[in-house]
């Protein structure tokens, strides 16, 4: 049970949640280009989930804007 | 998300994005306006929203150009709406992208009134080489080059006292045309951008 109280330790510097779970909070809009920059790497790859903290729910929302914003050239392809 | 089971009554609600050669005169703006108007009209859909994003600086090179018009527009339709716009978008050579989004399957009609008053209004917000609705630019970080500026406001005051003359309007265009033209539109292009769209129309509701 030792084990247990290990995971409930908070990550350092990480947040816990997703925070595109917590509402109102961050909204997923690809249309908005500065904001979609948080979700690339400075490669111009998509941010794995394990950096971004998020959800399976929203890592796929993530994915999806991102692929909308390379396609109408708000976000590059690659960098 | 199937595209068969729409209710009488009812439409889906899109959004589409379209980027412009940079530097068009104010007529080949107006032309694909006046297109996408026609195509909703004519599909008896409904011009909700209509956003002129202004020239910005695209991610990437699209058929050599660097920078681009961006207009938003929001719509109420069924496919053939969507099919027809995008047909005049590919027929146009200064539109160099463009892409659909579905954004609700199935929107009840009642009560939408026909959005008259929404234009895509160019006359109002043409303005080339001031990229006026950029992030960049709100941060301060795309500073237009100020000569450049002051004689976009001389040419605005003097529109403003000639009233509605046309023909001073066609003499700052053709000023403020690029050397580089981009020969044709590679179809390497659309195909991509037809590709994303039919990823897209499938998709959300
Ligand atoms: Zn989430």
């Amino acid at each position: 049970m030792s084990e247990d109280s290990k995971d409930e330790r908070p990550r350092r510097g990480r947040r816990r949640g997703c925070r595109f779970c917590s509402e109102g909070e961050a909204v997923i809009d690809y249309k908005d280009a500065q904001a979609m920059r948080y979700f690339v790497t400075d490669r111009g790859k998509i941010v794995p989930r394990r950096n971004s903290g998020a959800c399976a729910k929203h890592q796929r929302a993530i994915t999806t804007a991102v692929k909308r914003a390379r396609a109408i050239a708000l976000l590059p392809y690659t960098n | 998300m199937s595209r068969a089971q729409l209710a009488p009554g009812h439409a889906r609600e899109y959004e589409t994005i379209y980027i412009l050669r940079p530097n068009l005169d104010k007529d080949q703006a107006n032309d694909v306006a006046t297109r996408i108007a026609d195509a909703i009209k004519g599909t008896e859909g409904m011009l909700t929203e209509a956003e002129f994003w202004g020239q910005r600086r695209l991610a990437y090179p699209i058929e050599r150009h660097h920078r681009g018009t961006y207009v938003y527009i929001k719509y109420l339709g069924r496919g053939e709406t969507v099919s027809e716009i995008e047909r005049q978008l590919r027929l146009v050579d200064t539109v160099i992208r463009y892409q659909t989004v579905q954004l609700a399957a199935n929107v009840p009609l009642e009560g939408r009134e026909a959005g008259e008053d929404v234009t895509i209004d160019y006359e109002l917000e043409y303005q080339p080489d001031e990229p006026e609705l950029t992030r960049e630019r709100e941060l301060g970080l795309d500073t237009p080059p100020p000569e450049r500026r002051r004689r976009d406001d001389r040419d605005r005051d003097a529109k403003a006292d000639e009233g509605k003359d046309g023909d001073e309007a066609k003499a700052d265009a053709s000023e403020g045309d690029e050397k580089a033209e981009a020969p044709k539109a590679e179809k390497a292009e659309e195909a991509k951008a037809e590709e994303t769209k039919s990823e897209e129309s499938g998709g959300e509701s």
